[in-house]
């Protein structure tokens, strides 16, 4: 059969296409139409920003004592007064957002690509590998998680390698279990099927046609899972097993103010509300890209 | 799915009963109404000897034609007492047999759930799960490549469409990147596609059911088949993009000599595309033969059901006028006997009878007055 031998000449009427506006207004102003992705979208890049730019921002070192202000309220100077060795608790405060988020950030990479990459396998080829990665991630889930954590945190020693290897070891599951549902449904959609007898290699199946898919949902988990895992590294430094001081960190803030609760209770609360403020930021941002996939969709 | 078929059945009973006025009870004639037959009659049975005297009338056709039919030639496809069954041992196709060769279109008829798609997606070799290859088997030595149902679903959401024709290209055609997207652009506008597609390519819900189909349809022909399975690509869409998708089928056919398997419920499109028909009730043939025979001489009463309750296709549309071809093509379809059957099945069970009731108690008040007086 040769396609030479077609004659160029079109058939059939010629429909107008779609303004390819259709979907909505693209790019910017669609964002700006959800107000979760704004909101948090805004209330995280501020935080970033101060992360950032803190040692231009405050003329003080987190970690340099100075016990002749101690335990100082807010003030002019020291805009959210100083902790018990005297040191800005601001300063401290946006440092261990620093230390806090990248962290989180570095921490939540390789689970990530890992969970997606065992979850898309396991449920586009089905098969043994679909039963034992089932199995693994069910015997997982039934462990209660801090405990998991707890351990794995204890074992591997104290600071941010521990924190790195608890959850390169646990953080897998979720992305694994969410994508290996996804991947396991689209499987069945008539596309892929087409695909398959179209004679297009499996990986390119997979990269080209089901990650894009998978992805948005796979995002939309890694927001909510960040919350859980910045939840978790501030846990471990109340608990003494994470960060270590002097390194600023809001677990050990909160658990270093809680023994001067009566009389510098923003010790304690300042900390904790920014890790309730990050927490929400994150939230919002994965609520509204939810939204925004949803729509264009 | 017992309900689904029964609401098939009603409209198809309104449109028998509107057929009947039409026709005055004369069968033949009133599927001579129906355009399909019209053209039937004005064609000869597409048996591959004539047909290949037809196509060497035109010479256009001459080097097609040569290479596509010839009787004594070997089948391309065989499919040999094919039996299919579910996981639970159910039967779902039972000794299906029929041979294909070059050029040649086969017709598979029959109401939902006869097992026709199932047959099809047994010769692609694409069994859904849970349905088995219980005996028989399926042999061929060429090419084939599936055209869907859902136009829509066969595509991926999330990739533009001329990335996903040039894709198969690359890969079947074993060409490079920039060769398979120009031959994708050519396969396009070859299938009616507008050429702004080239400048900007668009998502599959940017594009309206017909172009998703013909999109589908160049997927499968950049595949370059020499088997064609159809399964059922006009059901998804409205009446006159029916009439275009069919007519763009066939000219392909004619184009690049495919043979092809055509699957669908509707006799008359099956009339119009295919050489040859199966008839298929509940996994099994029931009538098997030329087009023209099956649909003149039917032997089996359910063929006899599917004629008299066949939908009819839009005349072809001459002009672009869209709205007045489409409001003919209603009238044409028996829309209003469809409306008429809905009405009536619409009407609520309750409704239906306290009006019965009333009528009963009316009787009855009416007897008792009439026992005292």
């Amino acid at each position: 059969m040769k396609m030479e031998s077609i004659s160029t000449e079109p058939m059939g009427k010629i429909d107008p296409l779609l303004p390819s506006g259709k979907s909505g207004p693209r790019g910017w102003s669609r964002i700006r139409r959800i107000p979760a992705l704004m909101a948090g979208s805004i209330m995280l890049l501020v935080l970033v920003l101060l992360a950032i730019f803190i040692p231009w921002i405050s003329p003080f070192d987190p970690t340099a004592q100075d016990l002749a202000s101690f335990l100082k309220p807010p003030s002019a100077e020291h805009w959210l007064g100083t902790d018990q060795l005297g040191r800005d608790l601001f300063t401290r405060l946006i440092y261990a957002a620093r230390t806090d988020l990248g962290i989180m950030v570095l921490a939540e990479i390789v689970p990530f690509c890992l969970g997606i990459t065992v979850g898309m396998i396991a449920g586009y080829y089905g098969g043994w590998v679909n039963t034992i990665v089932s199995l693994v991630t069910d015997t997982f889930i039934a462990f209660p998680f801090y405990l998991i954590v707890i351990i794995v945190a204890f074992a591997s020693g104290a600071g941010a390698k521990g924190i790195y290897i608890t959850f390169m070891l646990v953080g897998w599951i979720v992305f694994a279990r969410v994508t290996r549902g996804l991947a396991a449904s689209l499987r069945e959609q008539e596309w892929i099927a087409s695909a398959q007898t179209l004679g297009l290699p499996g990986w390119r199946i997979l990269l080209r046609h089901l990650l894009p898919n998978i992805l948005p949902q796979a995002v939309v988990v890694l927001m909510t899972d960040m919350v859980g895992v910045l939840v978790a590294i501030v846990t471990l430094g109340y608990l003494g097993i994470g960060i270590a001081p002097p390194t600023p960190d809001w677990g050990t803030m909160i658990a270093d103010g809680q023994s001067f609760m009566t009389t510098a209770w923003w010790l304690s609360a300042v900390p904790g509300f920014a890790v309730v403020y990050t927490g929400i930021a994150l939230s919002l941002l994965g609520d509204g890209l939810a939204d925004l996939w949803r729509r264009k969709s | 799915m017992n309900s689904r078929k029964s609401v098939e059945w009603r409209k198809k009973a309104g449109i028998r009963a509107e057929q009947g006025d039409a026709a005055k009870g004369d069968k033949l004639q009133s599927l001579g109404r129906l355009e399909p037959l019209e053209q039937l009659e004005s064609l000869e049975p597409r048996e591959p000897l004539e047909r290949l005297e037809q196509l060497e009338s035109r010479e256009s056709l001459q080097s097609v034609g040569t290479l596509a039919l010839n009787v004594n030639e070997q089948p391309i496809l065989v499919v040999d007492g094919l039996t299919l069954e579910s996981s639970s041992g159910q039967k779902l196709v039972e000794g299906m047999s029929f041979t294909l060769r070059r050029g040649e279109s086969i017709g598979l008829v029959g109401e939902s759930g006869s097992g026709k798609s199932l047959t099809l997606r047994a010769v692609l070799g694409l069994l859904p799960r849970g349905v088995q290859l219980a005996a028989g088997a399926v042999q061929h030595t060429v090419s084939s490549a599936m055209v869907f149902q859902d136009p829509r679903g066969a595509l991926d959401p999330l990739c533009p469409v001329v990335k996903q024709v040039a894709e198969v290209v690359r890969y079947r055609q074993k060409k490079g990147r920039r060769e398979a997207r120009a031959e994708a652009l050519k396969l396009l506008g070859l299938l009616g596609l507008p050429e702004s597609l080239a400048r900007e390519d668009r998502y599959p819900n940017q594009l309206s059911g017909g172009q998703c189909q013909r999109i589908v349809i160049a997927i499968a022909l950049a595949c370059r088949p020499d088997i064609l399975l159809c399964d059922e690509p006009t059901t998804a869409l409205d009446v006159t993009m029916q009439r275009q998708i069919i007519d763009l089928i066939a000219t392909l056919q004619q184009e690049l000599g495919f043979a092809m398997i055509f699957v669908t419920h509707n006799l008359a499109i099956a009339a119009e595309m295919c050489s040859r028909l199966i008839v298929m009730k509940q996994g099994r043939v029931v009538e098997e033969g030329l087009a023209l025979d099956v649909l003149t001489q039917p032997n089996d009463p359910y063929t006899q059901m599917l004629i008299e309750a066949v939908l009819p296709l839009p005349e072809r549309a001459e002009t672009d006028a869209g709205a007045e071809v489409e409001k003919e093509a209603n009238e044409r379809s028996g829309a209003e006997g469809q409306r008429i059957a809905h009405a009536e099945e619409s009407m609520p069970n309750t409704v239906k009878k306290s009006r019965m009731e009333d009528l009963k108690e009316d009787s009855e008040s009416q007897a008792e007055g009439g026992s005292k007086s």
